[in-house]
Protein backbone atom coordinates (compact mmCIF):
# COMPACT_ATOMS: atom_id res chain seq x y z
CA UNK A 1 0.00 0.00 0.00
CA UNK A 2 0.91 3.68 -1.21
CA UNK A 3 1.32 6.55 2.12
CA UNK A 4 -2.05 8.02 0.47
CA UNK A 5 -3.62 4.84 1.08
CA UNK A 6 -5.90 3.36 4.17
CA UNK A 7 -7.27 0.28 4.02
CA UNK A 8 -10.50 -0.29 5.58
CA UNK A 9 -13.49 -2.85 6.75
CA UNK A 10 -15.93 -3.41 4.24
CA UNK A 11 -19.53 -4.46 5.17
CA UNK A 12 -21.91 -6.41 2.49
CA UNK A 13 -25.47 -5.51 2.94
CA UNK A 14 -28.06 -6.72 0.65
CA UNK A 15 -30.38 -3.81 -0.80
CA UNK A 16 -32.53 -5.16 -3.85
CA UNK A 17 -33.55 -8.20 -5.56
CA UNK A 18 -33.51 -8.47 -9.20
CA UNK A 19 -36.05 -9.24 -11.58
CA UNK A 20 -34.60 -12.97 -11.39
CA UNK A 21 -35.15 -12.40 -7.68
CA UNK A 22 -31.33 -12.67 -6.91
CA UNK A 23 -30.36 -10.82 -4.17
CA UNK A 24 -28.73 -7.15 -4.71
CA UNK A 25 -25.91 -5.97 -2.32
CA UNK A 26 -23.56 -2.43 -1.78
CA UNK A 27 -20.89 -2.31 0.02
CA UNK A 28 -20.42 -0.05 2.51
CA UNK A 29 -16.70 1.08 3.76
CA UNK A 30 -16.77 1.46 7.35
CA UNK A 31 -15.03 5.17 8.67
CA UNK A 32 -13.52 5.69 5.54
CA UNK A 33 -11.43 9.28 5.08
CA UNK A 34 -13.43 12.86 4.63
CA UNK A 35 -12.61 12.31 0.44
CA UNK A 36 -11.24 9.46 -1.01
CA UNK A 37 -11.40 7.70 -4.72
CA UNK A 38 -11.71 3.57 -4.03
CA UNK A 39 -8.21 1.37 -4.89
CA UNK A 40 -9.46 -1.97 -4.51
CA UNK A 41 -12.00 -4.23 -2.96
CA UNK A 42 -10.55 -7.47 -1.13
CA UNK A 43 -13.96 -9.13 -0.68
CA UNK A 44 -12.79 -12.41 0.94
CA UNK A 45 -10.68 -10.33 3.37
CA UNK A 46 -13.74 -8.14 3.71
CA UNK A 47 -11.72 -4.77 3.51
CA UNK A 48 -10.89 -2.19 1.04
CA UNK A 49 -7.68 -0.14 0.07
CA UNK A 50 -8.79 3.13 -0.35
CA UNK A 51 -7.43 6.42 -1.74
CA UNK A 52 -7.05 9.52 1.10
CA UNK A 53 -7.52 12.15 -1.66
CA UNK A 54 -6.70 15.09 1.60
CA UNK A 55 -3.36 13.36 2.22
CA UNK A 56 -0.26 15.25 2.10
CA UNK A 57 3.11 14.13 2.03
CA UNK A 58 4.45 16.41 4.96
CA UNK A 59 1.90 16.06 6.96
CA UNK A 60 2.72 12.78 7.84
CA UNK B 1 -26.17 88.94 -34.01
CA UNK B 2 -22.74 89.73 -33.42
CA UNK B 3 -20.15 90.15 -35.99
CA UNK B 4 -17.35 88.84 -33.79
CA UNK B 5 -16.34 86.15 -32.78
CA UNK B 6 -15.16 85.03 -29.55
CA UNK B 7 -12.80 81.87 -28.98
CA UNK B 8 -9.35 80.72 -28.04
CA UNK B 9 -7.10 77.53 -29.31
CA UNK B 10 -4.78 76.89 -26.87
CA UNK B 11 -1.84 74.30 -26.57
CA UNK B 12 0.06 73.49 -24.18
CA UNK B 13 2.98 71.07 -23.53
CA UNK B 14 3.07 68.43 -20.82
CA UNK B 15 6.20 67.22 -20.43
CA UNK B 16 6.64 68.47 -17.13
CA UNK B 17 2.80 68.04 -16.30
CA UNK B 18 0.51 71.33 -15.54
CA UNK B 19 -0.56 72.79 -12.03
CA UNK B 20 -3.49 74.85 -11.88
CA UNK B 21 -2.15 77.15 -14.86
CA UNK B 22 -4.45 79.49 -15.75
CA UNK B 23 -5.95 80.44 -19.20
CA UNK B 24 -7.46 83.06 -21.18
CA UNK B 25 -11.13 84.34 -19.06
CA UNK B 26 -14.25 85.58 -20.07
CA UNK B 27 -15.30 82.38 -21.19
CA UNK B 28 -18.04 80.08 -20.68
CA UNK B 29 -17.42 76.89 -22.80
CA UNK B 30 -14.17 74.53 -22.93
CA UNK B 31 -13.55 71.43 -24.75
CA UNK B 32 -10.38 69.71 -24.38
CA UNK B 33 -9.62 68.89 -28.11
CA UNK B 34 -6.26 66.52 -27.60
CA UNK B 35 -4.83 64.54 -25.40
CA UNK B 36 -2.26 62.07 -24.95
CA UNK B 37 -2.66 58.67 -22.83
CA UNK B 38 -2.05 59.21 -19.57
CA UNK B 39 -2.36 62.99 -19.20
CA UNK B 40 -4.95 63.01 -16.80
CA UNK B 41 -6.75 66.44 -17.44
CA UNK B 42 -8.26 68.52 -14.78
CA UNK B 43 -10.31 71.44 -15.14
CA UNK B 44 -10.73 74.41 -12.17
CA UNK B 45 -13.43 77.02 -12.35
CA UNK B 46 -13.68 80.37 -10.45
CA UNK B 47 -10.78 79.68 -8.51
CA UNK B 48 -7.46 77.40 -8.16
CA UNK B 49 -8.82 76.08 -5.09
CA UNK B 50 -11.86 74.30 -6.37
CA UNK B 51 -12.45 71.01 -7.37
CA UNK B 52 -10.91 69.85 -9.76
CA UNK B 53 -12.67 68.48 -12.51
CA UNK B 54 -12.37 65.63 -14.76
CA UNK B 55 -11.63 66.09 -18.20
CA UNK B 56 -11.16 63.51 -21.09
CA UNK B 57 -10.27 64.22 -24.60
CA UNK B 58 -13.13 65.31 -26.60
CA UNK B 59 -15.50 66.25 -23.40
CA UNK B 60 -16.62 69.69 -23.43
CA UNK B 61 -18.01 71.84 -20.37
CA UNK B 62 -20.58 74.72 -20.57
CA UNK B 63 -20.17 76.78 -17.43
CA UNK B 64 -21.47 80.77 -16.50
CA UNK B 65 -18.63 82.77 -17.43
CA UNK B 66 -15.75 82.91 -15.79
CA UNK B 67 -12.56 84.70 -15.92
CA UNK B 68 -10.56 82.03 -13.79
CA UNK B 69 -10.18 79.06 -15.77
CA UNK B 70 -7.21 76.84 -14.34
CA UNK B 71 -6.40 73.64 -16.22
CA UNK B 72 -3.70 70.94 -14.27
CA UNK B 73 -2.34 68.00 -15.98
CA UNK B 74 0.39 64.80 -15.24
CA UNK B 75 3.29 64.89 -16.76
CA UNK B 76 4.01 62.95 -20.21
CA UNK B 77 7.16 63.26 -21.89
CA UNK B 78 6.58 65.30 -25.25
CA UNK B 79 3.14 66.07 -24.63
CA UNK B 80 0.89 68.43 -25.57
CA UNK B 81 -2.74 69.56 -24.88
CA UNK B 82 -5.24 71.20 -27.51
CA UNK B 83 -8.24 73.15 -25.60
CA UNK B 84 -10.51 75.28 -26.81
CA UNK B 85 -12.38 77.84 -24.95
CA UNK B 86 -15.15 80.37 -25.69
CA UNK B 87 -17.66 82.68 -24.92
CA UNK B 88 -21.21 81.25 -26.62
CA UNK B 89 -23.01 84.69 -25.24
CA UNK B 90 -21.10 87.22 -27.25
CA UNK B 91 -20.59 84.95 -30.35
CA UNK B 92 -18.53 82.32 -29.65
CA UNK B 93 -18.22 78.53 -31.02
CA UNK B 94 -18.99 75.24 -29.61
CA UNK B 95 -17.17 72.47 -30.79
CA UNK B 96 -19.27 69.06 -31.04
CA UNK B 97 -16.92 65.77 -31.20
CA UNK B 98 -17.37 63.02 -33.98
CA UNK B 99 -18.58 59.47 -33.09
CA UNK B 100 -15.61 57.53 -31.59
CA UNK B 101 -16.12 55.34 -34.75
CA UNK B 102 -14.57 57.58 -36.60
CA UNK B 103 -11.25 57.23 -34.53
CA UNK B 104 -10.43 53.16 -35.86
CA UNK B 105 -11.33 53.21 -39.63
CA UNK B 106 -10.93 49.72 -39.91
CA UNK B 107 -10.17 46.79 -37.63
CA UNK B 108 -6.34 46.48 -39.59
CA UNK B 109 -5.41 48.88 -37.57
CA UNK B 110 -5.20 47.05 -34.56
CA UNK B 111 -2.73 44.63 -36.05
CA UNK B 112 -0.72 48.10 -36.32
CA UNK B 113 0.14 47.53 -32.35
CA UNK B 114 3.49 46.90 -31.88
CA UNK B 115 2.97 45.58 -28.45
CA UNK B 116 0.67 44.69 -25.86
CA UNK B 117 1.35 45.44 -21.98
CA UNK B 118 1.87 42.29 -19.89
CA UNK B 119 -0.87 43.33 -18.02
CA UNK B 120 -3.23 42.71 -20.75
CA UNK B 121 -1.95 39.54 -22.09
CA UNK B 122 -2.84 38.48 -18.30
CA UNK B 123 -6.03 39.59 -18.75
CA UNK B 124 -6.40 38.38 -22.57
CA UNK B 125 -5.37 35.09 -21.36
CA UNK B 126 -7.73 34.77 -18.59
CA UNK B 127 -10.40 35.29 -20.70
CA UNK B 128 -9.58 32.97 -23.41
CA UNK B 129 -7.91 30.11 -21.44
CA UNK B 130 -9.49 31.01 -17.61
CA UNK B 131 -7.99 27.96 -16.02
CA UNK B 132 -5.01 26.29 -14.89
CA UNK B 133 -3.81 22.76 -16.47
CA UNK B 134 -6.42 20.30 -15.04
CA UNK B 135 -5.77 17.40 -12.32
CA UNK B 136 -7.01 14.11 -13.46
CA UNK B 137 -8.11 11.26 -11.42
CA UNK B 138 -9.17 7.98 -12.64
CA UNK B 139 -10.47 5.06 -11.35
CA UNK B 140 -12.54 1.59 -12.06
CA UNK B 141 -14.11 -0.92 -10.07
CA UNK B 142 -15.43 -4.83 -11.56
CA UNK B 143 -17.48 -5.43 -8.46
CA UNK B 144 -20.87 -6.54 -8.59
CA UNK B 145 -22.32 -4.66 -5.57
CA UNK B 146 -23.01 -1.39 -5.87
CA UNK B 147 -19.95 0.96 -4.50
CA UNK B 148 -18.52 4.00 -4.24
CA UNK B 149 -15.80 4.77 -6.32
CA UNK B 150 -15.13 8.04 -5.26
CA UNK B 151 -16.43 10.47 -2.77
CA UNK B 152 -14.82 14.07 -2.43
CA UNK B 153 -15.78 17.35 -1.69
CA UNK B 154 -15.08 19.48 -4.77
CA UNK B 155 -12.20 22.46 -4.14
CA UNK B 156 -12.17 23.06 -7.70
CA UNK B 157 -13.79 25.81 -9.97
CA UNK B 158 -15.11 23.37 -13.05
CA UNK B 159 -15.02 19.43 -13.36
CA UNK B 160 -15.28 17.63 -16.82
CA UNK B 161 -16.54 14.14 -15.87
CA UNK B 162 -16.58 10.89 -18.28
CA UNK B 163 -18.07 7.79 -17.23
CA UNK B 164 -18.73 4.50 -18.64
CA UNK B 165 -20.53 1.38 -17.01
CA UNK B 166 -19.97 -2.23 -17.24
CA UNK B 167 -17.86 -2.24 -20.54
CA UNK B 168 -16.55 -5.92 -21.26
CA UNK B 169 -12.63 -5.43 -20.49
CA UNK B 170 -10.41 -7.78 -21.93
CA UNK B 171 -12.37 -7.45 -25.53
CA UNK B 172 -11.84 -5.08 -27.78
CA UNK B 173 -15.09 -4.38 -28.90
CA UNK B 174 -17.01 -3.17 -25.85
CA UNK B 175 -19.98 -4.80 -24.29
CA UNK B 176 -21.94 -2.92 -21.57
CA UNK B 177 -24.05 -4.65 -18.45
CA UNK B 178 -23.58 -2.34 -15.56
CA UNK B 179 -24.05 0.81 -14.13
CA UNK B 180 -22.35 4.10 -13.12
CA UNK B 181 -23.73 7.15 -11.48
CA UNK B 182 -22.32 10.40 -10.60
CA UNK B 183 -24.57 12.15 -7.97
CA UNK B 184 -23.10 16.02 -7.14
CA UNK B 185 -24.99 17.04 -3.91
CA UNK B 186 -27.37 14.08 -3.51
CA UNK B 187 -28.65 14.64 -7.13
CA UNK B 188 -27.87 12.53 -9.95
CA UNK B 189 -25.89 14.43 -12.74
CA UNK B 190 -24.84 11.67 -15.12
CA UNK B 191 -25.97 8.11 -15.49
CA UNK B 192 -24.16 5.56 -17.98
CA UNK B 193 -24.25 1.87 -18.43
CA UNK B 194 -27.47 -0.88 -19.18
CA UNK B 195 -26.76 -4.21 -21.39
CA UNK B 196 -25.78 -3.65 -24.60
CA UNK B 197 -28.46 -4.75 -27.23
CA UNK B 198 -27.45 -7.18 -29.97
CA UNK B 199 -25.45 -9.46 -27.68
CA UNK B 200 -22.21 -9.65 -26.92
CA UNK B 201 -19.30 -8.42 -29.09
CA UNK B 202 -21.86 -6.54 -31.45
CA UNK B 203 -22.36 -3.64 -29.45
CA UNK B 204 -20.26 -0.57 -28.72
CA UNK B 205 -20.39 0.75 -25.74
CA UNK B 206 -20.73 4.74 -25.23
CA UNK B 207 -19.30 6.92 -22.41
CA UNK B 208 -21.45 9.53 -20.59
CA UNK B 209 -19.67 13.12 -20.13
CA UNK B 210 -20.70 16.42 -18.56
CA UNK B 211 -19.17 19.64 -17.21
CA UNK B 212 -19.99 21.95 -14.18
CA UNK B 213 -19.07 25.25 -13.69
CA UNK B 214 -19.19 27.05 -10.25
CA UNK B 215 -18.84 23.51 -8.50
CA UNK B 216 -16.66 24.71 -5.25
CA UNK B 217 -17.54 23.27 -2.28
CA UNK B 218 -20.28 20.40 -3.93
CA UNK B 219 -20.08 17.05 -2.73
CA UNK B 220 -19.35 14.57 -5.84
CA UNK B 221 -20.50 10.69 -5.27
CA UNK B 222 -19.51 8.18 -7.96
CA UNK B 223 -21.01 5.06 -7.84
CA UNK B 224 -21.21 1.57 -9.60
CA UNK B 225 -22.45 -1.93 -10.03
CA UNK B 226 -21.32 -4.29 -12.56
CA UNK B 227 -22.97 -7.92 -13.37
CA UNK B 228 -20.50 -9.88 -13.31
CA UNK B 229 -16.51 -9.68 -12.52
CA UNK B 230 -15.83 -9.43 -16.26
CA UNK B 231 -17.14 -5.89 -16.46
CA UNK B 232 -15.64 -3.42 -15.22
CA UNK B 233 -17.08 0.80 -14.67
CA UNK B 234 -14.90 3.78 -14.71
CA UNK B 235 -14.54 7.32 -14.86
CA UNK B 236 -12.17 9.80 -15.62
CA UNK B 237 -12.45 13.64 -13.59
CA UNK B 238 -10.75 16.54 -14.48
CA UNK B 239 -10.51 19.12 -12.12
CA UNK B 240 -10.41 22.77 -12.95
CA UNK B 241 -9.09 26.18 -11.21
CA UNK B 242 -9.42 29.30 -12.27
CA UNK B 243 -6.05 31.22 -13.23
CA UNK B 244 -5.45 33.33 -10.13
Amino acid sequence: MLKNQVLVDIEKREIDKDLDNNPLFEIIFLNPPKNYKLVEILEEQSKAILENLDYKENEK
Amino acid sequence: MSDKVNYNIIEKDISNGLDNVQISGGKDYLILLEAPIGANVTLKLGSNEADAIPLPTDYSIEFDKTNDIYISSDAVSGGRIKIGVSDTTTGGIKIYPNPVLDQVSTIGEVTELSSISTALNVVLDKIINPYQLPTITQGESNSTSLTTLLSKTLTCDKITLDIMGGYYKNNAVCYQYGNIQAILNGKIILANGGRASGGPYLSTGKDGKITIENCYGQNLIINCTNSSSSFYSFFILQEFILKS
